[in-house]
């Protein structure tokens, strides 16, 4: 049934690839702190490794199975890691040219798969409640919303810190605080709400961040990039909750029951719900927005983590013994 | 939108305590466990209703004045967003003040400059208007007709959910292999009904014949299958199996898959009269499996055995009895004999052996075949082995409603996020011969976006011209 060889394999690669994720993340932040772009670029050449690996790895744990590498938390937190990588090195590294965040974002993916190894279960079959095509749908949908509602934390968390060294350093520079939301230009900013190119262009402001802080983009773009990816999210994210409805109709005989994985996810959607009515209609941005994207993502966290191994319900498919 | 931003946020904060505290609608067990552990905080627990959240006065309160805001705020927007299709774009006064905005001649009549401007709005799908020199175009109303796609598809979905509540039915049933189940009222050992659900009973039967479970190696479980045959009005109508994921449709009825347990055929004889003979629901508890037969005919006094059965009896090291692999391979029944009266003059449960007025008496176990003589003529012996099934069979006439609605807020919800409205006017005056073009644009969303659309559509525009002249602005 398991082919042993196969997944012995798999699991060889899976410390391969965390050990590389680990290299491209000391690089990037190397080449963050020394100013040394040869630096990032031998970074994003390892990461791409490791993602390789990381890709073989999957695949060979899929097959040795015969099945979906995505059925238990361990493989969960795997695939999770694995597309933290790649949307960065495909999107944000590719298209964006944010090699900036790739220290961070590689340090999200070591963590996922740091915390999936915590959470091991040896290659093995499916239980009956999910051998279904469903789970090709619905569990697809809620890792790539979680990979993007987790990239979209990064942001948050960078244009915290960034938005924080642009205050202090407008308050050094204008000797007011007053003077520093105006220079700094973040929170209290009229005009258009998010665009991303455009708050990119607009000059960082003098002397607004030293260290490695100052090779950053400015706080606004974080605050659009979190925006934009959770604007991304949320539709894959409410697609995830309906094809579980659709799944939970199909095999427990009931579309909505509040199980606690359920509701969790449902929370989880009423806050970033709550994120786009504050940015859209209210016109919240900056740290305010902020503030509620983090709450949104501890939402994710404790609809991943909390539920899977403190709460029983329905949703008891950890593999954890 | 500030009373929709805290209401949604205090729906989620109302919905974790449903998640922290055990809720009687899912499990009625746990909540008893809660309550006997927190003596003094259960009464209040209790009136504020955090072991029925979802169904507490509160929590529909917020619900419901969510959706009073949902009504109240998309009932005008859908008036202004009609409105607004008809009216037609409008056309500005100064262009020059506009956030984008190029200039320039072209060696065209006014007239025939504008006929080039509407035809490349026109192949970009602007809606446009053209008046007094100037073509005003308009696109992106898919934002706003989006957003109220996906918020009318809450009402939708509460119309679906209401529908499914009035006029469906859920019930659960346990049939062991060889026995019979009709769809009727009497049948199910639970079943909740809508309020218009008014009996509508289909009558349909069920027989079971059998009911395969398998395992992998390592004990995890493969397949659920119960083999059934399904009558209507005496005649066979089909003989499918029903499997987790798979289940059964029959007349707007859907039979699912739920669990299954084992069912010990015991038989109970006094001095050789047979008083109990038959498979008898075992219950899982803690690992073991539990079940309780009642006597009330044996003399001197009433018969109660409360039994476990382990279908692979094994014992470790320290000849602890330890459960051994969840197939029966070893079975073994445990019983303990209770004389006394069984109380059967109050209601009770079938599963549960009330000894308030019993004293215990024998204890022992038994395999397959075997047999045990107890005190009084009394004989116990466990002389075969089935499983039972059990099913859910619920309808619920609000699915298709509900599925509308899930598929409008998927359709409404991608415009809304990603669509954006925005506005471009061309004007063509007579200067010198040639025609003096203005050229201006205005979004109302994803500005960035539209500087780069703006300077496409004026290349677009110079290219169609052919002559446009080199914007002096």
């Amino acid at each position: 049934m398991v082919n042993a060889e196969l997944a012995r394999l798999s699991d060889t690669l899976f410390w391969l690839a965390l050990t590389v994720y680990a290299g491209a993340m000391l690089l990037f932040f190397a080449s963050l702190a020394y100013k040394n772009a040869r630096v990032g670029s031998v970074a994003t050449l390892v990461a791409w490794g490791g993602a390789l690996t990381h890709a073989a790895s999957i695949a060979t744990r899929g097959l040795s199975v015969q099945r979906v590498p995505w059925g238990n938390m361990f493989e969960y937190s795997n695939m999770l890691g694995f597309l933290m990588v790649m949307t960065y090195l495909l999107v944000i590294d590719r298209r964006l040219g944010l090699r900036q965040v790739g220290g961070f974002v590689l340090g999200g993916g070591v963590l996922a798969l740091a915390s999936a190894r915590l959470v091991y279960a040896p290659a093995g079959p499916l239980v009956p409640a999910l051998s279904s095509y469903w789970i090709k749908i619905h569990v697809i949908a809620a890792i790539t919303g979680s990979n993007l509602f987790a990239l979209s934390f990064i942001f948050t968390v960078l244009y915290l810190v960034k938005d924080r060294s642009e205050r202090k350093a407008a308050t050094a520079y204008a000797g007011s605080t007053v003077g520093a939301a105006y220079i700094g230009g973040t929170t209290t900013q009229e005009g258009s709400p998010s665009d991303l190119v455009a708050e990119e262009d607009a000059p960082a402001p003098e002397g607004s961040a030293t260290g490695f802080l100052a090779r950053f983009p400015s706080a606004a773009t974080f605050d659009t990039l979190a925006y934009r990816t959770i604007q991304f999210a949320f539709p894959i994210w409410t697609f995830a909750v309906i094809a579980g409805a659709i799944w939970a109709h199909q095999a427990w005989g009931r579309y909505w029951g509040w199980d606690p994985k359920e509701t969790w996810a449902f929370i989880t959607w009423v806050i970033y719900a709550g994120y786009l009515h504050a940015r859209a209609t209210a016109g919240w941005r900056g740290r305010r927005a902020a503030a509620i994207a983090t709450l949104g993502f501890l939402s994710v966290m404790f609809t991943y983590y909390a539920v899977n191994l403190w709460i029983a319900g329905l949703h008891s498919y950890a593999g954890v013994k | 939108m500030r009373t929709a931003l805290i209401l949604l946020l205090l729906i989620a904060a109302g919905a974790s305590l449903g998640s922290l505290f055990p809720q009687r609608p899912i499990n009625p067990a746990t909540v008893s466990q809660w309550i006997t552990r927190n003596r003094g905080w259960a009464p209040i627990a209790e009136k504020l209703g955090l072991f029925d959240v979802f169904g507490s006065w509160w929590f529909m309160g917020i619900y419901g004045l969510l959706l009073i805001s949902l009504i109240g705020c998309i009932l005008p927007r859908w008036r202004a967003f009609v409105r607004v299709l008809r009216a037609r774009p409008r056309t500005e006064g100064t262009l020059s003040v506009q956030p984008q905005y190029r200039s320039g001649t072209v060696a065209l009549t006014p007239d025939a400059a504008l006929t080039g401007a509407e035809r490349v709005l026109r192949s970009k799908r602007f809606r446009l208007v053209r008046a007094d020199g100037t073509v005003a175009a308009e696109k992106g109303h898919l934002r706003e007709g989006g957003s109220l796609l996906f918020h009318t598809a809450f009402l939708v979905l509460l119309l679906g959910m209401s529908i499914g509540k009035l006029f469906g039915f859920t019930g659960q049933v346990a049939v062991i292999e060889g026995e019979r189940f009709t769809d009727t009222h009497i049948d199910y050992d639970s079943i909740t009904e809508g309020r218009y659900f008014n009996e509508h009973f289909r009558g349909f039967q069920i027989v079971l014949d059998r009911f395969d479970v398998q395992w992998y190696p390592d004990g995890v479980p493969k397949t659920y299958k119960s083999s059934v045959r399904l009558f209507d009005g005496g005649k066979l109508i089909e003989s499918p199996t029903i499997q987790v994921n798979h289940p059964l449709t029959y007349r707007g009825v859907r039979i699912y898959q739920i669990s299954w347990g084992w069912a010990p055929v015991i038989k109970i004889t006094q001095h050789g009269k047979v008083l109990f003979d038959g498979p008898t629901i075992f219950l899982p508890q803690q690992g073991l499996w539990h079940g309780v037969a009642k006597i009330p005919e044996t003399t001197p006094l009433q018969t109660g055995f409360d039994m476990s059965f382990l279908p692979d009896f094994e014992r470790d090291a320290n000849g602890n009895v330890v459960a051994g692999s969840p197939q029966a391979i070893r079975p073994v029944l445990a019983f303990q004999q209770y004389v006394g009266d069984l109380g059967l003059t109050t209601a009770q449960s079938v599963y549960e052996l009330d000894t308030i007025r019993m004293t215990p008496a024998e204890s022992g176990a038994i395999g397959m075949g075997g047999v045990s003589t107890l005190p009084n003529g009394i004989e116990v012996s466990l002389t075969g082995l089935k499983k039972y099934s059990v099913f859910e069979l619920a309808s619920n006439p609000g699915a298709p409603i509900l599925l509308l609605a899930a598929v409008l807020i998927l359709v409404g919800l991608i415009p809304a996020l990603y669509s954006s409205r925005r506005r471009i006017w061309v004007r063509a005056a007579p200067h010198n011969g040639v025609a003096h073009l203005e050229i201006a644009g205005q979004a109302m969303q994803r500005k960035a976006a539209f500087e780069e659309e703006f300077k496409t559509f004026v290349r677009d525009l110079d290219k169609d011209l052919h002559r446009i002249g080199a914007p002096d602005g």
